[in-house]
């Protein structure tokens, strides 16, 4: 299989990902390298018990301590999880839909490869900007653990929650793949994605609210990466993970389905 | 069956776009190294069925065949043997004319790679240009680099000169009379029917999703009729002229139209053998021949 698409896919979104990957590596120095001023700083822990509940829930504050490393990593580790849903989805959501938005489609879908291979190369290169995203996030961390933070650490708990992010981002990416083949407008379609992430996070402020409310949590993408579980238990979360790989496999095979047998107008 | 020589057929090629019926059991022929024109108004069913041939489209119902090869089963294996020219050209606007035509050409590595300086050269393109800084002619003529790149056996192109400026075009038609002599099979869509005549041996005529006809641009020719424009020196200096190959008579003034079917020698030595000022010969131009297809029929009973 020649990679022409793969390569020039890689080509085309080489500044988005530089932009995306400085932002989030900043998050990390920022965030972590500030724990120990914030763990420190009395103050600061009292500010944090006296927070509602709601919200303590919403920051995993009911489930890990906030003066230790992990529990303090993964209650800020949630906006790099929202960061990362909508880099992905917006990288995926528009995937197929920008070439029928800026009509190259009639270029690329005439090239002498096959509908599955144009298919495979473009999510091979969503998938690779993915895992390059995640390991230059657990770059950052790592750096800042070694040459900023004195306190103990277990390595694995970051590891896990990086790859269990990782987990929740594919699961994004193959709805983004599907939404990209249905809809034929870039914008509408980058749209829809930041929606959908930005809804899930909204579903999980709203299922700490009250009781009744919980169900939403299972909208929610901080469900599916149950960092509180990964800092109590130094494991995956492999049910919820799992849930995520088979949302990963559902979609992107309804995606491949769908783009197998669509027509495509420009 | 797919005829040894052809390579283009079509069976029974029908399309929906939900309840629009955008083509109706196309039955089409294309022979090898034959310059097929493709013709009919806007929304006839033209890039419909080239974007079938393409695999971009597919069939409600029927079948297409390029090169013996179904198109919907063995779209990618056909398209490495066709060039293909939209009608309206789109590339990826930041990138470099240079840069285009080398991915386009990343997709056939056994293509020879020089046609790429020698297809600049003679269209004249900056392949420094980025794309999104080229004129509308100068993005046809990318395409139409793009589409030779590979020494395709088969050309399909939708509307291909429209943007292109007539010195342009000229080079072009010389390009595809070279691919012509190669052996090379162009299939041509158009609504320019000057063109037709120009550049194809044989045309269809599409209209509102159906094949009206099909001929040969020389035979064609040879049986239209010719019309004599004789220029009497005064109206009632007009003689009565009768002949079996005058079909048709338009007197304005002085001057008569006499509609010639078939060969004009004896009608011409009864016309001459009387007095008049001038006489010219014409011929009615294709388009002439091909607006009778070209427009809807009145339904029966019908104003």
């Amino acid at each position: 299989m020649r990679m022409s698409i793969f390569k020039q896919e890689l080509k085309f979104h080489r500044n988005s990902f530089i932009i995306w990957a400085v932002v989030m590596v900043l998050f990390v120095f920022v965030y972590l390298g500030s724990y120990e001023a914030i763990a420190m700083d009395e103050q600061m822990m009292k500010v944090y018990e006296k927070l509602p509940e709601a919200m303590k829930k919403a920051y995993y504050m009911d489930q890990v301590n906030m003066a230790d490393i992990h529990g303090y990593f993964v209650s800020t580790f949630m906006y790099l999880i929202i960061l990362m849903g909508i880099y992905t989805a917006i990288s995926t959501a528009t995937v197929f839909a920008k070439e029928e938005d800026r009509r190259t489609a009639e270029f690329l879908y005439t090239r002498p490869v096959t509908r599955t291979n144009i298919f495979a190369q473009k999510i091979l290169s969503n998938l690779t900007g993915l895992i390059l995203m995640h390991l230059m996030v657990l770059g950052a961390i790592f750096l800042t653990l070694t040459g900023i933070i004195t306190a103990d650490y277990e390595p694995a708990v970051f590891v896990y929650v990086v790859m269990s992010t990782f987990f929740v981002s594919a699961a994004i990416g193959a709805v983004g793949w599907l939404i990209s083949t249905f809809l034929t407008g870039e914008r509408l379609a980058s749209s829809f994605g930041i929606g959908l992430v930005l809804g899930s996070y909204m579903c999980h402020i709203l299922s700490g609210l009250a009781e009744e409310l919980e169900p939403f949590q299972y909208f929610s993408l901080m469900y599916y990466t149950d960092l509180p579980f990964i800092v109590q238990n130094s494991a995956l979360p492999w049910e919820k993970t799992a849930i995520m790989l088979l949302i990963f496999v559902v979609s992107g095979g309804l995606a491949h389905f769908r783009f197998q047998s669509k027509d495509i107008h420009v | 069956m797919v005829g040894k020589e052809n390579v283009i057929c079509m069976n029974d090629l029908t399309k929906y776009y939900g309840q629009h019926q955008a083509l109706d059991r196309l039955n089409l022929e294309v022979e090898k190294g034959t310059v097929y024109g493709f013709i009919g108004p806007n929304g006839a069913g033209k890039s419909t069925t080239i974007r079938i041939l393409l695999g971009l489209l597919k069939p409600t119902s029927g079948s297409a065949f390029i090169l013996g090869k179904d198109v919907i089963k063995k779209g990618a294996v056909i398209r490495r043997h066709v060039g293909y020219l939209p009608s309206e050209v789109h590339y990826y606007e930041r990138m470099k004319v240079r840069d285009v035509l080398n991915y386009a050409l990343s997709f056939y590595p056994d293509a020879d790679r020089s046609r790429l300086e020698y297809y600049l050269d003679l269209f004249e393109v900056d392949p420094k240009k980025r794309v999104k800084n080229l004129s509308l002619g100068n993005k046809k003529k990318v395409a139409i680099i793009q589409s030779l790149l590979h020494d395709p056996d088969l050309l399909i192109l939708d509307e291909p000169t429209s943007g292109l400026d007539p010195l342009m075009q000229g080079v072009f038609f010389n390009v595809l009379k070279e691919e012509k002599e190669k052996g090379k099979t162009i299939f041509f869509s158009t609504h320019i029917l000057s063109e037709v005549e120009k550049i194809c041996d044989r045309f269809a005529i599409i209209r509102q999703g159906q094949i009206v006809a099909t001929k040969d641009v020389e035979s064609i020719r040879k049986q239209v009729m010719r019309i004599l424009k004789v220029e009497y020196p005064a109206q009632d200096r007009i003689p009565h002229i009768e002949h079996e190959q005058i079909v048709k008579r338009e007197v304005h003034d002085h001057i008569v139209r006499y509609y010639v079917q078939g060969k004009i020698n004896e009608v011409l030595r009864q016309i001459v053998h009387d007095e008049l000022n001038d006489i010219r010969v014409e011929e009615p131009s294709i388009e002439e021949i091909f607006m009778d297809y070209y427009q809807p029929k009145e339904p029966e009973g019908g104003k």
